[in-house]
């Protein structure tokens, strides 16, 4: 058998090509790197959320309950005590049905927790007159 | 080569061009294909953290010597003796020889160790004596030295396991 010459002999080992490494992992790196700062900053977003919603939220509801408060209802005067005569009165003046009701309705809410005034002599005033 | 700031495509660049003659000459040093590949990995993973060649005048040849101390280093820690894996395939080789991939491992490892990593750096890093003498930390005329011994060691082994000598016309 022959023995190859020096240069003969790389060629044949260079034909042996050396077989490749794993794949790097740059993408799982990447998303290692990415993933921190990405949770990070939803955090961030979702801690400024909640801070301007607890500083925002007692504000707006407080001028919310004052744009709800019933305009038509106060600004129809129940008389006290009420009367069926100044029932009748309160009908006339108010803009609808509805806003008689409710001024009724809160006015006698308000009167409850008010000054206790005796049935007889409330029915008594209202017979007179 | 002046001083420039490497992004994750030039370290791929170098990965592929340059991996698998990496990972065979780390695998040459640890016998251990899963530890050359640990070292290699390890190197261009730095390399991206670090993400500076700096003034690197030969990029290839720094290459093989990160490599060489990432798997001497891990060898200091493990204090391993080297032993080649018998079963791992290192090669494609040609016409799909796997018994002349295994001869050829086996002949490899029955070279010393420094006649090996000249072999290597010299036949598939397709480095010069210069560049192996730089990699290694030795002579150029050690490595050119180093090498005739090893290719001539490597021939004798060959022809001993095929009962024949290599034959580039196979």
């Amino acid at each position: 058998m022959p023995i190859l010459p020096d240069d003969q002999f790389e060629r044949y080992l260079k034909q042996f090509r050396p077989l490749g490494p794993e794949q790097l992992q740059l993408e799982e790196r990447r998303r290692k790197n990415w993933r921190p700062r990405y949770i990070a900053a939803w955090a961030s977003v979702a801690a400024a959320v909640i801070v301007a919603f607890l500083t925002l939220y007692p504000r707006v509801r407080q001028g919310t309950e004052r744009d709800v408060q019933p305009s038509s209802a106060t600004q129809i005067v129940v008389p006290q005590p009420l009367t069926i005569r100044s029932a009748d009165a309160l009908l006339a003046d108010a803009p609808s049905f509805k806003a008689a009701v409710d001024a009724l309705a809160l006015s006698s809410h308000a009167t409850s927790f008010g000054v206790k005034q005796s049935a007889l002599k409330v029915l008594s005033k209202d017979s007179k007159l | 080569m002046h001083p420039f700031r490497t992004n994750s495509v030039e370290v791929e660049l170098l990965y592929r061009e340059h991996g698998p003659v990496l990972l065979l000459f780390a695998a040459s040093i640890a016998g251990d294909r899963g530890r050359a590949q640990d070292a290699v990995h390890q190197v261009f993973l730095r390399m991206l953290e670090n993400r500076r060649l700096g003034e690197v005048e030969d990029v290839k040849a720094y290459l093989f010597t990160c490599v060489r101390n990432a798997v001497l280093n891990d060898h200091k820690a493990s204090q391993r003796s080297v032993a080649m894996e018998e079963e791992s395939v290192w090669f494609d080789p040609p016409h799909r020889d796997y018994t002349a991939e295994r001869n050829l491992r086996r002949a490899l490892d029955s070279l010393p160790d420094d006649q090996r990593q000249v072999l290597v750096l010299h036949v598939w890093g397709e480095l010069t004596f210069l560049q192996t003498a730089e990699v290694l930390g030795i002579n150029s005329n050690t490595a050119a030295s180093r090498y005739r011994y090893a290719l001539a060691n490597l021939r004798e082994s060959l022809c001993a396991k095929e009962d024949s000598c290599a034959n580039p016309s196979r």
